[in-house]
């Protein structure tokens, strides 16, 4: 790809650290970000997925690594060098329940981006807070209710609207439809293509849910012990799934289909995700994959080129696609 | 008999909150579905439908207080349960009809060893020794797939991960061998490939033991992989029932169908499909005690029509087996 990416990763590394030992939440991470694109990172609870969306924007401090938005190192950069960017910079969490303030209105809570980055002036501001809350599909009288007086969906649209303010370049949608209801999911996930398509903004789609991801993403990554394990552009990490994780996951997906004619190739993978203080040596997956060989054990598998666009940590994969 | 006698047969049931001090209002209303040995019914729809209420109302679980079993009968084997006095109940519970919950957490005794709640369970209604109690705890671990089941049974549950607690949950509903699982929610909490191996727990004992299940979720995936019938609730009603062939090749009732079609499908789009926007729902599920007289989906479906704000619609049979409760389901669809 020629075009610069909106926003690069390299080697990202953050551990938490916890009186048991270094939860190694992301671990020398790669990644990069194309304007107007959708990735879907996808991953069990305790991949590292929210750690990586999180410490992408700086709400964690990273370890190590760099983290270039728009050609700018932002990896070292004070909390007042970073407000800049932050406009470009915004997130949507899961919970609408604890990301609204609950003694705010909804027309204080949308001002808030206004004012911090000094964008229109008082008198403008409150016909730019409803054209805002227009635009998330709610009613503009909806501008002096408090957060307690609105529905899950309905909170969810006032924080998209607040990400969304400023027109950033990149929104990180931290798991925005896990706590919804699936015709109010139905809901936001048009509302957050449509925001797409009028101010092309890129997201980075964290879920665990493979349906949300596949139905929104352009492009996914696969996620395992905070590893990247396989990324690919979404139709062929759909069809032809390389790593044994990824396949096992996609697998795992209950598709509403007659019995009839769903289809039943289950991979079934044994145990539990282990825990990430101490990851197993060589591949992390190993200890629940069922095509494990003795170099697993061994050495850690590199992302790698595997063809068609895709990269993939996995030493079968890699083993019989030496050249590429 | 060819089509099996139904082990529980739920019919015209109806639970009512109390509003104030004289009136009340129904939060099931006049429901009818049955369950047979070796089956799964999955009970669908969105929060706020009374699925729960249903299945907590099974159990007489909800508080005296401010709710009463209205009307209705529970039939379990022939004996109807809706009813037994509170004592008598405790005896069915955990015995006879079992429940599993969302959250494996909350529904575990944080400070007492999961070994100990399993044989708590079989002490309470069988009677048997301690020690018959402890080794038959342990056989359990070992049958719902927990490694090492000595060991894990002298552990507390915030020593196990998510997936292990949810087995201890069901152990524990299985401990006497119930008749009847009603799983409410029961891998909510858990990742999807952990939830895969929860359900196929459950279907594997199901058949094992030759108990129903009633399985209560809002992941129409879930039911068509796992239950062989699906009943759909909306507003404390059953909108819809059929068997989740007839189901999935094309649901008769607009809500029914709406929630359906919200649902992300990817591999169409992948397959060449154009990315449609999903289908939404307008509007949420009324409160319960703010209902007319007519469909309480009327305000929210595509094909309401006068008619349906003012009459109640009857579950009524389709050509297709389908049962549905919409004076418009009949019309070409």
């Amino acid at each position: 790809m020629s075009e610069h990416p909106l926003l690069t990763v390299r080697n990202l590394v953050k551990y938490h650290h916890t009186p048991n030992g270094r939860v190694h939440a992301v671990d020398h991470i790669d990644l990069d970000l194309h304007r107007g694109e959708t990735l879907g990172l996808v991953g069990e609870s305790g991949c590292g997925k929210s750690t990586l969306g999180r410490t992408l924007i700086r709400l964690h401090e990273p370890d190590s690594g760099e983290i270039i938005h728009h050609g700018t190192d932002i990896t070292h950069l004070s909390r007042a060098q970073m407000r800049p960017f932050r406009r470009n910079l915004q997130i949507v969490f899961q919970d609408p329940f604890a990301s609204l303030n609950p003694r705010r209105t909804i027309r204080q809570i949308l001002s808030e981006p206004f004012s911090i980055h000094g964008v229109g002036s008082r008198i403008e501001q409150p016909s730019m807070v409803e054209l805002l809350i227009a635009k998330v599909g709610l009613h503009p009288s909806f501008a002096d209710r408090f957060p307690h007086e609105l529905s899950g969906g309905q909170r969810q649209r006032i924080a998209i609207a607040r990400a969304i303010a400023l027109e950033p370049s990149t929104v990180i949608c931290d798991e925005p439809v896990s706590a919804l209801d699936v015709s109010v999911q139905a809901q936001i996930i048009n509302l957050l293509r449509r925001l797409q398509d009028d101010i092309g903004v890129s997201y980075i789609f964290i879920s665990h849910d493979l349906s949300v991801i596949g139905y929104l993403a352009d492009r996914i990554a696969v996620m395992y012990l905070g590893e990247i394990v396989e990324i690919a552009p979404k139709a062929q990490l759909w069809n032809t799934p390389l790593h044994p994780y990824t396949q096992a996951l996609f697998s795992a997906i209950a598709v509403p289909e007659p019995p009839s004619v769903a289809r039943n190739n289950r991979v079934g993978i044994k145990g539990d995700i282990p825990s990430p203080i101490n990851p197993p040596g060589g591949c992390r997956f190993r200890t629940r994959c069922p095509v494990a060989m003795p170099i697993c054990s061994e050495a850690s598998p590199k992302l790698l080129e595997a063809g068609g666009g895709a990269k993939v940590a996995c030493h079968l994969v890699n083993g019989t696609n030496t050249v590429s | 008999m060819n089509a099996s006698k139904p082990i529980l047969d739920v019919r015209g049931l109806r639970t009512e909150f109390r509003k104030s001090r004289k009136t009340w209002f129904p939060v099931v209303n006049d429901v009818d579905f049955h369950v047979s040995a070796g089956e799964t019914l999955a009970i669908v729809g969105e929060s706020g439908c009374g699925k729960s209420m249903l299945a907590h109302s099974l159990l007489q679980l909800l508080p005296k207080r401010i709710s009463r079993l209205a009307a209705g009968d529970i039939w379990l084997e022939g004996r109807n349960i809706a009813k037994l006095s509170e004592e008598q109940m405790r005896a069915v519970r955990g015995k006879d009809i079992s429940m599993v919950f969302q959250e494996p957490m909350t529904s575990l005794n944080p400070l007492m060893k999961v070994g100990q709640q399993i044989a708590e369970s079989i002490i309470e209604h069988e009677g048997c020794s301690h020690d018959e109690a402890r080794r038959r705890s342990v056989a359990l671990m070992d049958l719902v797939g927990i490694p090492e089941p000595a060991v894990r049974a002298g552990q507390y549950p915030f020593e196990l991960s998510g997936g292990m607690r949810q087995r201890i949950v069901i152990a524990i509903a299985l401990a006497c061998r119930p008749k009847v699982l009603i799983a409410d929610e029961p891998t909510t909490a858990l990742d999807v490939t952990i939830q895969a191996q929860v359900l196929e727990l459950i279907d594997r004992l199901k058949t094992e033991i030759g108990m129903g299940v009633i399985l209560i979720t809002h992941d129409l995936g879930v039911v068509a992989e796992w239950a062989q019938r699906v009943m759909v609730m909306y507003a404390g009603r059953k909108v819809e029932e059929a068997d989740v062939e007839t189901f999935f090749s094309g649901p008769k009732h607009p809500y029914s169908a709406a929630l359906l079609a919200s649902v992300p499908r990817p591999d169409a789009i992948i397959n060449g499909g154009r990315v449609e926007p999903l289908t939404e729902i307008t509007g949420t599920v009324p409160p319960m005690d703010q209902l007319g007289p007519g469909c309480s989906f009327a305000d929210r479906c595509e094909r309401s029509a006068d008619i349906c704000l003012a009459q109640q619609p009857q579950i009524e049979m389709l050509s297709n087996g389908a049962r549905v409760a919409c004076l418009r389901a009949g019309e070409n669809a």
